[in-house]
């Protein structure tokens, strides 16, 4: 009605709002806060300030309220007086998300709102909302080691803040080995910790894939762009010769069964990636993972664990009663097939473009007349005419042949995850379909976690994950995988054509392909010659922890860890391996329990010292069985049924194998005034494969931490925190069942009706020692700047001696192997990793980097032995010679000339051609110089922009691809010389005159001692075939990369914004990965995925046929109810 | 802590000891089938001039690279099993065909290679021995004849009977093994006979007492092993359970071979061989059947292209046929090596001749290979002449795809001449092979002693009976 606040009424005695509030100050011993520009010219009457009786602030709210004023609580006796801003539409609920410095989510910090005193509890992640008064509300957020944070509500509704780790109270709490949870300042060695967050918002299929460029001192490898393929996990550089260097995975305290199996070729010839049991693991239910490196944090898990260990915690239900949470999430990715070599248009296919043969169109080499210039030629789909004589057809290129192949994958997870007093359980379903036709996948996971508190005194936990994989198809790799088909295809091809792959009438029986007999159609391999799975996989635990005495401690804890896997491969009849058909069907089975128990003391003594020491003792004991039956010819087509076997064919294989290991360990830990610590612990394992005179064996290891900034009490605020970590420890490592005596066993099938019995060619051994890997650890955690800048460095050194190797002995010896101990191998490395948060406002910007460098040494092999070749692949061997490194390349190079004036130059035969040098030389080693991982975290009110660069330096592959596509002529690079206008010398070639002439580069010997230059004539097939195809170091390439690994948007939604739809912390994310790639070697190739994939080993270093590079893109939506 | 770690660490798929017999079946198996892969997909195929690579023809151009002789090595270390294992419980029959087996694949060996380990090899496991000294070649032939003897001697004078079915070769025929053991002896003396002044002696001895030294008497007594063609592993090369037809088809005659056959108008030809596609629009070659010169440039251009080139006849795309046997030594070689040394005048055959040898040697080849000798004997080309040239290359043709004695042969005797193509990297057939790679990883120095004694490794170095 009219009022007019700013103007003193008449009638009334007035007071200034000023002194009114001086009178209410001294008469209830409260303080006002205000600035004088708040209350000027405001008036109140006298009547309405409370003067007497006991201090209303409802009555003082009533009277400033009138004036556009409000009262805010500060503390018991503090009260802000401030402006209500009627322009703004204030929010009620304020949400967020509550994260750290490592971006990580702090679950349970408490949010209390300054004013009203209400409180809140974040979720587990990180999640919180709260109702506040108004946007002047100052709301504090505090969460045990992290550093309180007061900050003013806002209006937006949405408040993400970051927490900054306490230097001053590092109480930061880390599970470690054996799944005990140590404070970190105490650990004397480099630990990485990455929250669950950071692994399921760019979610992969293969949760190991999302480590990669995340932890210092880790190597990820995916052995193919395929989602559900194998990944090579690599802690601190190869320690081993002989064995996987992969490191052992623990879920929830409980080792997991190895983490990788070897491709197969379950029966003609492409080879099959079922990818590892350890995909098994569901991101979306995984709390942390650490990794512990190297041998040192490794101590306590015994052989296995000389290559590092993953321990991975899955989420658990809350402590709060009556409380229900239910969250859902759901992410779609797309994957495109994206990097492709560069295949020439130009020239279709052929043996040579001057050939007078008219039947040489028909070739798969790609040497073929010029396409696309009105001409018509024989090719592969030529029409008949009445006589049988083939037509020729219009001869044009295809561009597209091979992006025509290739589908878009898609990759859809659904999570549903309920939890809440002590239990949570969580539902997965994961539906991919990859980039070749007809190849998938289905995940179906349920994990359940329980705890119960018999008495205050007892508790129990359990853990229970169940995956079901399956496959209908997977894709396949190397020779006869529908990639190499359509990579060799020539340009006149159109792959569109070979969609309807069976001939008329001849439908089961008989295909119709590109090159008729000889090659699979790719269509016809991808539908036809299909190679499922299905994997049912259990993993659980049940641990008992009890409090025994005061002080004393008891845990124990057994745990299952077992799959069974089904391998079914069809081979329809007509296949170019499998004319008749195959079929292949095998049974897996794998388990490994693990019952342990744990006693711990700890005491505080006087004088500032405390300890605990724990001892315990494992079983752990390992089976396998396999069975298999292969037919390679089958009578009726179509039935894929091992009874449908042609008589005689079917191959029988079965396998089984134990293990055990028996240990005792102990550990202990004394500490002083908080800032040193001193680890000790030792372990002895009695392993089943050693010989028993061998069989025990003994290992320690040491570890001090110092918190140096609290020793000599540095109170900076340049350096808040200082630690230095020094470790030393040692790992025993046994080695495979049965790796003692040679028996004898029977082929399969049999030949005939008679049985041909055989032993391995591997003599054993059975004065075998256990290997010993010794490792020291230097290194150092700073923080700057009040926690702003964190910095941690470290230094280590890896020798592992004794190692239990096949090497390789000269057949003329009876045997190609013999298993010894021998050998030193020594990795040296520095890690770095960096983090910041270079702003924290409303805008949060977070920075993390880390570095990783290790430098590989064979110190030593035997006596007898200074060149063990490792493996080979393609003509590549992977040798390892004393004095070099593990991943050197060796391949053949081209010979030089040994004197004169063009010493050095390439010495070519007496008729023109490439000829080899005698030795073989280093073409270069597969790992890096150094890796780099970048993330940058963005927040601004609802937006979240997260990116992940990853940043290999160095390193070499050799492409066999890039040979085999180029000696045949199907790439860009083969166009020169060709004919006239591509710069072809005329010539004849003793039958023919020809454009097509070239000249290799180098000289020729001229009889006389002396060296000519090389003026022969030959054709670019020749030429290509051998200045390229016969040298292996011509095809080999810098694998120095830079990819956008990770890029997500994430929108989060306020609780205002949702209303009152019940639901809560709902989230959209775009999500892309391998947004940007550049690679030093150009080509369409990608040095990471550059592996061989053979039947039985991926070897990284070399490519082979595998899939094209590719680009994901995506979205996640979640929410919680 | 460890109780039952025996027990748990006891291999429950393998057996710690096995009856001989399936020793003798696997090393059978693995030395014929290895010694026909040769014969057809490899070098010794297209040194002694009957295939010509079209595509891959690396090997064609003789610029050899290092040959693995791992599969020998590995089928000498099961035949020593076999003899151990036979050893052990006595059992003399076993160990003879062991020795018969063992002389065999070494004879192989040194004859592809020159030097090699022979008295230390095979002997891992039980000296620890696993850098075997390389033999020479003069040595190793010695020990191998000297056992070759005493196997034929110890079948002759025991009655322990070999498994029927196990014996893949014979089905436990001992006198068709000593014959086999024989018929190898007089392979062997022939061959050193040049560089060593007793073979033919040695060769007079056995030729003078049938019943100590029984030799092959007919086909019946070829050593060969079948091929059952039902998996990979028991097929022939050429079939399609083992190659691609693609495979396969970059095997083509030579024009060695083919011309040969054509100017004797050989009725083996047309077993052996198929003719051109298509008779017009060929460019150098007009007749039904063309073979393909060694060392050319695009060989599957040659003669206007593919459709112009013979291939090899259906047969040798058959995963079986029974045509198609591993062979290891045929009756007519036999016959072609008696007539060899009587034409030199250097032994004596009771009822025989070097004609008669010789003619016995081109039958037993026609009826092998299941045709009809009809007239091809009496044309004036066919008609024995005495000369080396003639009977070397009848023996050359009935060896056609069998064994490495075609390469062999010409390697001793320069018969048939052969000519390196235009872009062979050698001037003659490569005389040996190069030592495996593996060598110089593993067994390094012997590796040297052995080069610095026997010459540079490479395929023109002379062994110790070709200098």
């Amino acid at each position: 009605d009219g009022h007019t606040f700013n103007r003193p009424p008449v009638n009334q005695e007035m007071v200034s709002l000023a002194e009114a509030l001086q009178r209410m100050q001294h008469s209830f011993h409260v303080n006002f806060n205000y600035s004088s520009a708040t209350l000027a010219n405001k008036y109140v009457s006298l009547e309405q300030v409370p003067v007497s009786g006991p201090f209303s602030e409802e009555k003082v709210s009533k009277m400033l309220l009138p004036l556009g004023l409000v009262m805010v609580k500060i503390t018991a006796a503090d009260y802000a007086i401030r402006p209500v801003r009627s322009t703004v539409v204030f929010n009620k609920v304020i949400s967020g998300l509550i994260s750290n410095e490592k971006g990580e989510p702090v679950p349970g910090a408490v949010v209390t709102d300054k004013a009203s005193g209400k409180t809140v509890v974040a979720d587990a992640e990180g999640h919180y909302s709260i109702e506040v008064a108004d946007a002047e509300s100052i709301l504090v957020f505090r969460s045990m080691g992290y550093v309180a944070k007061e900050i003013k509500a806002g209006t937006s509704g949405l408040l993400n803040i970051q927490l900054l780790t306490n230097i001053k109270d590092l109480s930061a709490v880390v599970v470690t080995a054996l799944g005990v949870k140590r404070e970190e300042k105490a650990l004397g060695y480099s630990i990485a910790t990455l929250d669950g967050s950071k692994v399921n918002t760019v979610k992969e299929v293969n949760v190991v894939n999302a480590l990669s460029g995340k932890v210092a001192g880790v190597d990820i490898r995916s052995a193919s762009s395929d989602p559900g393929g194998s990944v090579l996990i690599t802690i601190r550089g190869s320690s081993s010769i002989t064995n996987s260097n992969q490191p052992l995975f623990v879920v929830d305290g409980v080792p997991v069964i190895s983490a990788n199996r070897a491709p197969s070729q379950p029966i003609g010839q492409v080879t099959v990636d079922y990818g590892s049991p350890v995909s098994d693991i569901n991101p979306d239910d995984i709390a942390t993972i650490t990794v512990l490196k190297g041998a040192s944090a490794a101590a306590l898990y015994g052989s296995r664990a000389g290559n590092g260990v993953v321990l991975i915690t899955t989420k658990t239900g809350t402590k709060k009663k009556k409380e229900l949470n239910v969250s859902v999430n759901f992410t779609a990715m797309f994957d495109k097939a994206w990097q492709f070599p560069q295949f020439q248009n130009e020239y279709g296919a052929g043996d040579a473009t001057g050939s007078i043969d008219p039947t040489n169109t028909l070739s798969t080499a790609s040497w073929g007349p010029r396409l696309d210039q009105g001409t018509k030629h024989l090719q592969w789909n030529s029409p008949v005419d009445a006589n049988g004589d083939q037509i020729p057809t219009d001869w044009v290129s295809y561009p597209n042949r091979i992006k025509d192949f290739y589908r878009t994958g898609q990759t859809y997870t659904s999570n549903v995850a309920v939890s809440g007093n002590n239990y949570r359980l969580s539902y997965t379903n994961l539906q991919n379909k990859g980039i070749t036709p007809n190849t998938d996948l289905e995940r179906n996971t349920l994990n359940l976690a329980t705890g119960y508190e018999l008495n205050p005194k007892i508790k129990v936990t359990s853990n229970i994950a169940y995956t079901n994989n399956h496959s209908n198809n997977r894709p396949t790799f190397n020779r006869g995988s529908s990639s190499s088909i359509v990579y060799t295809m020539p340009a006149n091809i159109n792959t569109k054509e070979l969609k309807n792959y069976w001939i008329k009438g001849q439908e089961g029986l008989q295909q119709f392909s590109q090159d008729q007999g000889n090659t699979d159609n790719p269509y016809f391999v991808a539908n036809e010659l299909t190679n499922g799975y299905t994997r049912n996989h259990l993993t659980g635990n049940v641990q008992v922890s009890m409090e025994l005495l005061k002080d004393l401690t008891l845990m124990a804890r057994t745990g299952l860890d077992f799959y069974t896997e089904t391998d079914e491969s069809k081979r329809a009849f007509s296949a170019i391996k499998n004319p008749y058909g195959g079929y292949a069907v095998s049974n897996l089975f794998s388990s490994e329990q693990n019952t342990d128990f744990l006693l711990t003391y700890k005491k505080t003594l006087p004088k500032e010292w405390s300890f605990f020491v724990s001892a315990g003792a494992n079983r752990m004991d390992q089976r396998a069985n396999t069975s298999s039956q292969t037919a390679g010819t089958l009578v009726m087509p179509g039935v894929y049924n091992i009874s449908n076997a042609a008589a005689g064919t079917i191959a029988n294989a079965s396998y089984k194998s134990k293990k055990r290991i028996n240990s005792v360990y102990g550990m202990g830990e004394l500490a002083y005034k908080g800032y040193a610590y001193l680890d000790l612990t030792a372990r002895n394992d009695w392993s089943s494969t050693l010989p028993a005179n061998n069989n025990s064996y003994f290992y320690p290891s040491a570890s001090l931490s110092l918190i140096v900034s609290d020793m000599f009490n540095i109170q900076s605020k340049l350096l808040s925190f200082a630690k230095l970590r020094l470790n030393w420890s040692r790992v025993g490592k046994d080695t495979d069942p049965y790796s003692l005596y040679n028996n004898f066993y029977f082929n399969s099938p049999d030949w005939g009706d008679v049985k041909l019995a055989n032993f391995s060619s591997l003599l054993k051994n059975n004065n075998l020692k256990p290997e010993i890997a010794t490792s020291y650890e230097i290194g150092t955690d700073l923080k700057f700047f009040s926690g702003r800048l964190g910095v941690q460095a470290t230094y280590y050194t890896t020798n592992s001696r004794n190692q239990i190797i096949q090497t390789p002995t000269t057949m003329t010896s009876g045997y190609s192997a013999k298993i010894i101990n021998a050998g030193e191998i020594r990795n040296r490395g520095w890690e770095l990793g960096i983090n910041g948060t270079p702003i924290a406002k409303q805008f949060i910007w977070e920075i993390g980097a880390n570095f990783t460098r290790n430098r590989n040494k064979v110190i030593k092999l035997t006596d007898d032995i200074t060149n063990y070749l490792q493996g080979s692949t393609e003509g590549v061997q992977y040798q390892i010679r004393e004095g070099q490194k593990i991943g050197d390349m060796y391949g053949k190079t081209w010979a030089t000339v040994p004197d004169g004036p063009f010493k050095g130059k390439e010495l070519l035969d007496n008729t023109g051609h490439s000829q080899y040098a005698t030795d073989l030389i280093k073409i270069g080693n597969y790992n890096a110089d150094f890796m780099v991982g970048i993330t940058n975290t963005f927040t601004y009110r609802h937006f979240t922009l997260n990116t992940l660069i990853d940043w290999r330096q160095g390193g070499k592959f050799f492409s066999y691809v890039y040979m085999n596509l180029l000696s045949d002529g199907r790439t860009v690079n083969t166009l020169k010389g060709r004919d006239l206008q591509h710069g072809g010398l005329s010539w004849n070639d003793g039958t023919t005159d020809r454009t097509d002439g070239m000249i290799e580069d180098g000289y020729i010997a001229d009889g006389n001692g002396g060296y000519v230059k090389n003026t022969n004539i030959t054709d670019p097939e020749t030429f290509y075939g051998d200045y390229y195809w016969k040298m292996h170091s011509r095809n080999t390439f810098s694998a120095t990369y830079v990819k956008l690994r990770e890029v997500s948007l994430t929108y989060l939604f306020s609780k205002q914004q949702l209303g009152h739809w019940p639901v809560s912390n709902l989230s959209l994310s775009l999500i892309a990965r391998n947004l940007f790639s550049w690679t030093a070697a150009g080509q369409g190739y990608d040095p990471e995925t550059a592996m061989s994939i053979s039947n039985g080993s991926i070897t990284p270093g070399t490519t082979s046929w595998s899939l094209p590079y590719t680009r994901s893109y995506g979205i996640k939506l979640g929410l919680n109810f | 802590c460890t109780k039952n770690f025996d027990a748990i660490n006891t291999d429950p798929n393998t057996a710690t000891t096995i009856s001989p017999q399936y020793l003798l079946s696997t090393a059978l198996i693995k030395t014929a089938y290895a010694y026909q892969d040769d014969a057809f997909m490899g070098k010794p195929a297209e040194a002694g001039r009957y295939i010509t690579k079209v595509r891959n023809e690396g090997d064609d151009l003789f610029g050899w690279s290092a040959e693995n002789w791992d599969s020998y090595y590995g089928t000498l270390s099961v035949n020593k099993q076999l003899y151990d294992l036979a050893a052990e419980s006595g059992m003399k029959q076993y160990m003879a065909v062991s020795q018969i087996i063992r002389v065999f694949n070494f004879a192989y060996i040194t004859d592809l290679y020159g030097d090699c380990p022979y008295s230390e090899a095979l002997l891992s496991k039980d000296s620890g021995i696993v850098h075997p000294k390389y033999d020479q070649q003069e040595v190793i032939y010695t020990d191998l004849l000297k056992t070759l003897t005493a196997a034929n001697d110890s079948l002759a004078n025991t009655s322990l009977a070999i498994n029927t079915t196990y014996d893949v070769l014979y089905g436990g025929n001992n006198l068709k093994w000593r014959k086999f053991a024989n018929a190898l002896h007089l392979r062997l003396l022939l061959r050193i006979s040049s560089h060593d002044a007793t073979a033919f002696t040695a060769m007079q001895t056995m030729l003078n007492d049938p019943a100590k030294y029984p030799l092959f008497e007919s086909n019946s007594d070829n050593a060969a092993v079948k091929y059952l063609g039902v998996t990979s592993s028991d097929s022939w090369d050429g079939g399609n359970l083992v190659s691609e037809v693609t495979e396969v088809n970059k095997y083509k005659p030579s024009k060695e071979i083919v011309d040969t056959l054509l100017s004797l108008n050989d009725p083996r030809l047309a077993v052996w061989i198929a003719p051109v596609a298509s008779e017009t629009g060929y460019t150098v070659d007009g007749n039904t059947y063309v073979g393909v010169p060694n060392a050319i440039p695009s060989p599957y251009d040659y003669n206007g292209g593919e459709a112009h080139i013979s291939e090899l006849s259906a047969i040798f795309y058959q995963n079986a046929n029974d045509l198609l046997k591993a062979s290891l030594m045929t009756y007519a070689e036999q016959c072609f090596i008696l007539a060899e040394a009587v034409q030199r005048g250097a032994v004596t055959v009771s009822d025989e001749t070097a004609a008669s040898l010789y003619y016995k040697g081109i039958t037993a080849s026609l009826e092998q290979n299941g045709v009809k000798a009809g007239t091809y004997m009496e044309q004036p080309a066919v008609v024995y002449k005495g000369t080396l040239s003639q009977l070397i290359t009848q023996k050359w043709i009935a060896l056609f795809l069998k064994g490495a004695e075609g390469w062999f042969d010409h390697r001793r005797t320069g018969y048939p001449a052969f000519v390196p193509g235009p872009l062979s990297a050698i001037r003659n057939i490569p005389s040996r092979y190069i030592y495996p790679t593996t060598e110089q990883s593993y067994n390094l120095s012997q590796y040297k002693s052995a080069v610095a004694r026997q010459g540079a490794d490479q395929t023109t170095t002379l062994m110790w009976y070709l200098k």
